[in-house]
């Protein structure tokens, strides 16, 4: 059978577009709101995604190795007559692997045991981001941005806009914007008993944020941001056991999800160590009861004239949905249950390397990620851990040319 | 005696103007500054009788990127017709400003003002903004930014102003 | 929702008065490595790994859609 969990309850998986968008105020450069970008660049990224196997003493039935993602990501950005600019983004990832179908109890009071699906045949997803900005002067810009992708099971068309104006006496720049994405997902094997043949979801984002220059080496932004999920945002390919039956019932979520995310980031630099200090924080919250926070630091390193390395660490947790139980023993009131990892209460600690050389107007780097989440990370106390929890490495090579 | 004045005169008026932008139609205020890559100052009046591109930019600066070549450009098209682009570096470094030459070399005179006086006294509002300055001195266009297209505009004016007779 | 209140104020601290800097004087605001993601393609990846593996996700950007992700 396909490993495939069924997800897309926000806005938020392809940032790329916004990344210059939310700029330093008045600075006549390629991070500046108010023009567009000087001269074309062109981009690519080759990354190897690996999670590790599951541990043999969780593992109660299926295939223990789970998911491998590669993936190749080109992005093109170029002015477009005197007052636009351009920007493409593509991605191409083939998956393959299992992942976590359902939980059973443990055996003699032990910890509950995972249950994984068999390993998938690969499979591919295609996405494809343009967005198109427009300095109407100095102060003021906007940007249109429409999307596709599409995978054998799910397909999302999205599209957003984006304004900025700065207050250069203020050394402020507000922007906010509205995004919508309309998703069709068509699940494989729609022959199993009670999954679903196919069904729909709509994400509605809006945000604002300000950023601001304290003085010549700090920028700080806050940011809130408001989404809402409507439609079919429960797991197809998930289950749920149910003791009272000793059998298994279909992963089942509320169809409305309604999410606040506050934001804080700081940029400093510190001319004498030639670094720059990154301090990013995320608060979210939703009505699943899932509130969560994320703390990102990263040091950029300047060495020589020409190489940069960058550690950073990035710690997240989150509590857990109210629907959520590894098992269950009897249904739930309200008809709801997942034993989703995810939905899950647990905290991951993640650790990255990037080297950097450059060229000129060449450029390469490496990264390694590594990734691991356990429910002893969690901001609260957990009782039991849910055997699904993930552990993962990404290595990536990029490139980048100026045109 | 008046020439020992004029230190203190050109340091009053260096203060009196720091506040205010030089605006189209004043004349351009003489400087003498050092070059950046050789030892001998460059002064603005030794370009007297020439049209002349006072451009102020930084390596940082994105725009700056597609300026200094096609300046570069219009400094060879007309140099021998009376143009100069004098470019005046504002970088805090200036390793910073060196290594940006290295990739984008220039043949026109580059100053570079470590105590960033001349941005000061033109009341340079954004990188890149240049002054393009007339045969008799004066300020006829002010450069802020530097987009596609530029380059052709400013071969116009360059032309144009190459074309008046001085009075 | 209760929480917008203080969010919005969280929001709106950094805008007190900073008196603006010098056109000269933005050199290492405009650094590539002082940008709010200095790497693109990077953080696009990174979020959707991470918006496939975590219940939250999110941010300040109109951009993207859902995916069917493992």
């Amino acid at each position: 059978m396909k490993s495939k969990n069924a997800r897309g309850h926000s806005a938020g998986a392809f940032k790329a577009l916004s990344a210059a968008a939310l700029a330093i105020p008045g600075i006549v450069s390629q991070v500046q709101a108010a023009a567009p970008v000087a001269e074309a660049e062109l981009d690519y990224k080759a990354s190897a995604y690996r999670e590790a196997d599951i541990e043999g003493s969780k593992l109660a039935a299926g295939s223990a190795s789970r998911y491998e993602i590669d993936t190749h990501q080109l992005r093109f950005i170029s002015p477009l007559g005197r007052a636009s600019d351009l920007a493409v983004d593509l991605s191409y990832e083939t998956m393959s692997g299992a992942s976590p179908w359902f939980i059973m109890p443990g055996t003699g009071g032990g910890k509950p045991v995972q249950v994984m699906s068999g390993a998938s045949i690969e499979e591919e997803r295609k996405d494809i981001q343009t967005s198109i900005g427009h300095y109407f002067s100095q102060k003021v810009s906007a940007k249109v941005l429409l999307g596709f992708s599409t995978e054998n099971d799910y397909q999302a068309v999205n599209m957003g806009v984006e304004a900025s104006i700065e207050i250069p006496a203020r050394e402020l720049t507000v922007t906010a914007g509205i995004g919508f994405s309309d998703d069709e997902i068509e699940p494989t094997d729609p022959g199993m008993p009670d999954r679903i043949d196919s069904a729909t979801r709509t994400s509605t984002t809006a945000f604002v944020a300000i950023a601001q220059v304290l003085n010549n080496r700090t920028a700080v932004q806050g940011g809130l941001t408001l989404v809402n999920n409507d439609g079919y945002l429960s797991d197809p390919y998930k289950k749920v056991w149910r003791e009272d039956l000793s059998n298994t019932v279909a992963d089942k979520r509320p169809n409305e999800r309604q999410q606040v995310i506050a934001s804080a980031r700081l940029r400093h630099y510190v001319p004498s160590l030639r670094g720059a200090l990154h301090v990013d924080y995320r608060f979210f919250d939703d009505d699943w009861d899932v509130s969560s926070h994320t703390v990102d630091l990263a040091w950029y390193q300047n060495i020589g004239d020409n190489w940069q390395l960058t550690p950073s660490l990035r710690y997240y947790g989150q509590s857990q949905a109210y629907f959520y139980g590894p098992f269950f023993y009897s249904a739930r009131d309200d008809g709801y249950a997942s034993s989703d990892y995810r939905l899950s209460p647990y905290g991951a600690l993640s650790f990255r390397l990037r080297l950097e050389r450059n060229w000129g107007e060449f450029s390469a780097n490496f990264e390694w990620e590594s990734y691991r989440a356990a429910a002893n990370l969690a901001p609260d106390d957990v009782s039991v851990e849910n055997p699904g929890l993930v552990e993962f490495d990404i290595l990536s090579l990029g490139l980048n040319f100026h045109l | 005696m008046v020439r020992g004045l004029a230190p203190v005169l050109l340091s009053v008026m260096l203060f009196l103007q720091s506040a205010q932008a030089l605006q189209i139609g004043e004349k351009a205020l003489d400087f003498s500054a050092p070059a950046l890559l050789t030892p001998q100052p460059i002064q603005l009046a030794d370009h007297s009788g020439q049209v002349v591109y006072l451009d102020f930019w930084a390596s940082w600066c994105g725009p700056c990127r597609v300026s200094l070549p096609s300046l570069d450009a219009l400094y060879h098209e007309f140099k021998t017709a009376g143009f100069s682009v004098l470019a005046v570096n504002v970088d805090a470094d200036i390793r910073d400003a060196k290594r940006f030459l290295q990739t984008r070399p220039v043949n026109y005179p580059l100053i570079y003002d470590a105590e960033q006086r001349l941005p000061k006294l033109y009341g340079v509002k954004g990188m890149p903004t240049a002054y393009l300055i007339d045969r008799r001195g004066v300020i006829r266009h002010i450069h802020e930014g530097f987009r596609p297209g530029d380059e052709a505009r400013l071969r116009e004016m360059v032309r144009s102003l190459l074309a008046e007779q001085i009075q | 929702m209760k929480l917008l209140i203080p969010l919005l104020a969280v929001l709106l601290l950094p805008a007190c008065a900073t008196a603006p800097l010098d056109a000269w004087d933005r050199g290492y605001l405009a650094r590539p490595e002082m940008a709010w993601d200095p790497d693109s393609l990077s953080a696009s990846q990174r979020s959707h790994v991470y918006f496939s593996k975590e219940a939250s996700s999110g941010g300040v950007s109109a951009g993207g859609g859902g995916c069917g992700c493992n």
